[in-house]
């Protein structure tokens, strides 16, 4: 047992189990818990844990600099499976289609008919993976089917998509990336029916700016526009789901929407297709 | 596949010249000059240019153009000459040359005649991406006929099109007057073009200058007669199987049933632009240009020494330039002042400049850059230069084509391109 001491100055040294001294003339002192590491500073109604591990809050509004931590050999994560992972997958351009088939944890790579998705390269983007389709009704790109070809998720799982794509055409075709309750998603200018759960950006044929689309499945889905004309360009397209909202932006504008969005627990399959009208 | 381009300098002789270290076999040369008389990099007298093309080794396969305008004349000389079997055919028959042989790395000039030991530019394109090349002429409409006229007999659609030439009409006749014109076109939104005239045997000099910049004009021959009016105007409207469509929009008679040399290229990248040089900084000062839509691996940059304009304004000048990286660069520059009693000329070839415009004064010597320009980079979308001589206030305006290897076609009727994806989930 030990008892509380007053080393130099405003300085508190005493055992987690002891006691700390609380009255108004300790403001701006600070404990120090030798058998936890513990330090705490007293503002004048209680103490405040400053350092150690008693000391947890959010890493929020804070850059870390890749140029001097190296996360690949320097970050330890405790109990991996149950805390801080998470399912992760990308697209990453390759020569041919299959390469692709393991993109986004084994997804059908939808094409047009025949064809492979070829990679190219863009003066300014750097390598893509071109996604083709020569008949009308044809889709092209990443597309969830079946059960077993399909990436599933629940807003629950606060999924967060990013997808940097173009059409190279937008005249009278249709462009949807995101989620949609429907496992097949519908060739359609309604990307989510009444029945339907789920987020998408993009266009239908009729649209003239890019769109947010997203319903809850108990009423007709939500069409809103961006206020972003469409266009061939590319375009950095993002979803971010939480508990309590959803969060779009095409090219870092976005739009918040925190009702008529998905049941947390709704499955939700994922989808970036164009559609040859 | 690729498409290869480079820029050297070389002087005329006696018979065969050997032009070699192109580092590849080359599918086009063009040769131009201004300061053929004396060696490069130095200031002389006259104003004089010349331009010519060949697509292979056979003579009637060649064309050239070349104008020039004695220094200190009164009343004034001017002449230009057109040529419809030779390369090059400069100072009023004393220089003239045919690309006689291409092989894996140049080619080979032959000169029946060779009074001036010519000091020559070069620019050579090639490589696979480069499928088709036809050097002829054209013929301008009648008197009066304005409209589309469509031109047949390339052989293949043209993605490029470079148009120059003169009002001169018989080829190898010397003609009294000068004028000139050197036109870049790709489409009918893709078109640029620089001309000049000095009008003959006046005793108050009258030279004039028109550069369009806004994809309105492809090709524009000055009116030896009056200098401030055009005598031929059009526009390129369409690229077509056989050939091109060029809609005459002025025809005059100074104008009319003109040859119109043309190069036509099919196969790889081309962008057309104009740029103007920066007044704000100190020299040198960085300039980049994107939009290109390719990396360039050649450039061509012309000027009339003038602010962007769709006027006629006073004053010939004209610098010619061609480059494929900061060391590979060469232009020419000329002109002559207008309304002056006595002509005031002067003309260089220029070893290590794209751009290079000058105020012209009587003793050439002391006649001094206005704005200049050297290739720092190509770049991924354009080029970057380096102004090393710039004006404070006077923007000049300048066209350029840009030459790079073909776009990779990919894809189908409709393609959706998907550079980056990534997605996350708890679980």
């Amino acid at each position: 047992m030990m008892v509380v001491e007053r080393r130099i100055g405003c300085e508190l040294v005493g055992l987690s189990t002891d006691a700390k001294p609380d009255y108004p003339g300790l403001i701006d002192y600070r404990f120090y818990e030798v058998d936890t590491g513990n330090v705490f500073y007293y503002f004048g109604a209680a103490w405040s844990p400053v350092i150690g591990p008693a000391d947890i809050g959010t890493f929020t509004n804070k850059t870390i600099s890749a140029l001097d931590n190296d996360f690949s050999r320097g970050v330890a994560v405790d109990f991996p499976l149950t805390f801080g992972y998470k399912r992760t997958g990308v697209i990453m351009p390759g020569v041919s289609g299959p390469y692709l088939a393991g993109s986004f944890g084994g997804m059908l790579v939808t094409t047009g008919s025949g064809q492979n998705p070829i990679c190219a390269l863009d003066n300014v983007e750097g390598a893509y993976q071109n996604f083709q389709a020569n008949t009308t009704g044809e889709k092209m790109g990443i597309q969830s089917t079946t059960s077993t070809n399909s990436m599933i998720t629940t807003r629950g799982q606060q999924p967060y998509l990013a997808v940097r794509a173009r059409i190279d055409s937008t005249a009278g075709d249709r462009l949807y990336i995101g989620y949609t309750s429907n496992q097949t998603l519908p060739v359609s200018n309604t990307p989510l029916a009444s029945t339907d759960s789920g987020v998408m950006l993009g266009f239908g044929s009729a649209n003239s700016t890019f769109m947010v689309y997203y319903n809850d499945g108990t009423t007709t889905a939500v069409s809103q526009s961006f206020g972003i004309t469409k266009d061939n360009n590319w375009h950095t397209f993002e979803i971010a789901m939480t508990i309590t909202t959803v969060t779009c932006s095409i090219d870092g504008s976005p739009v918040l929407i925190s009702s008529q969005i998905p049941n947390v627990s709704t499955p939700l399959y994922l989808n970036c297709v164009a559609q040859y009208v | 596949l690729t498409l290869s381009f480079k820029t050297g300098q070389f002087q005329g002789g006696t018979g065969n010249v050997a032009v070699t270290g192109v580092g590849f076999q080359p599918k086009l040369v063009m040769l131009y000059e201004s300061g053929y008389f004396v060696g490069f990099d130095t200031i002389d007298s006259w104003s004089q240019f010349g331009l010519g093309a060949a697509s292979d080794t056979t003579a009637t396969n060649q064309r050239s153009m070349y104008m020039d305008a004695s220094d200190g004349a009164t009343p004034t000389d001017a002449a230009c000459v057109w040529d419809n079997d030779a390369a090059t055919h400069s100072n009023r028959n004393k220089n003239i040359c045919t690309v006689s042989a291409i092989g894996a790395d140049g080619f080979t000039t032959n000169w029946s005649a060779n009074t001036d030991n010519s000091r020559m530019y070069y620019a050579c394109l090639g490589g696979a991406d480069i499928t088709n090349v036809k050097v002829g002429n054209i013929t301008s409409p009648t008197s009066g006929t304005t409209g589309n006229q469509s031109y047949t007999g390339i052989g293949f659609q043209p993605d490029l099109l470079i148009l120059f030439g003169s009002h001169a009409t018989a080829s190898g006749t010397v003609t009294s007057g000068a004028t000139y014109c050197v036109g870049f076109a790709t489409s009918a939104t893709g078109q640029v073009s620089i001309s000049g005239v000095i009008k003959d045997a006046v005793t108050t000099t009258s030279t004039q200058r028109y550069q369009r910049s806004n994809n309105a004009v492809c090709y524009a021959l000055m009116d030896i007669a009056t200098t401030t009016t055009k005598a031929l105007e059009g526009a390129l409207v369409s690229m077509n199987a056989d050939g091109f469509t060029i809609n005459w929009t002025t025809v005059g008679t100074n104008g009319a049933s003109k040859p119109v040399n043309y190069i036509a290229i099919k196969g790889g990248s081309y962008k057309v632009g104009a740029i103007s040089s920066p007044t704000a900084g100190t020299a040198p000062v960085s300039q980049a240009t994107t939009g290109a839509g390719f990396r360039p691996k050649g450039l061509f940059m012309c000027s009339a020494g003038a602010v962007s304009s769709t006027a006629i304004q006073a004053g010939q000048q004209i610098s010619f330039g061609a480059g494929s990286s900061s060391t590979d660069r060469h232009c020419c520059f000329c002109g002559e002042n207008d309304s002056t009693t006595s002509s005031v000329t002067m003309n260089i070839n220029k070893s290590a400049k794209l751009v290079s415009m000058y105020n012209i004064v009587a003793a050439q010597a002391s006649s001094t850059v206005n704005a200049e320009a050297d290739i720092t980079t190509l770049d991924a979308d354009g080029f970057t230069l380096s102004w090393t001589t710039k004006s404070a206030t006077v923007a000049y305006e300048c066209i350029y084509l840009a030459v790079g290897d073909a776009a990779v076609v990919v894809g189908g009727a409709k393609n959706l391109q998907i550079a980056k994806a990534y997605f996350t989930s708890d679980s």
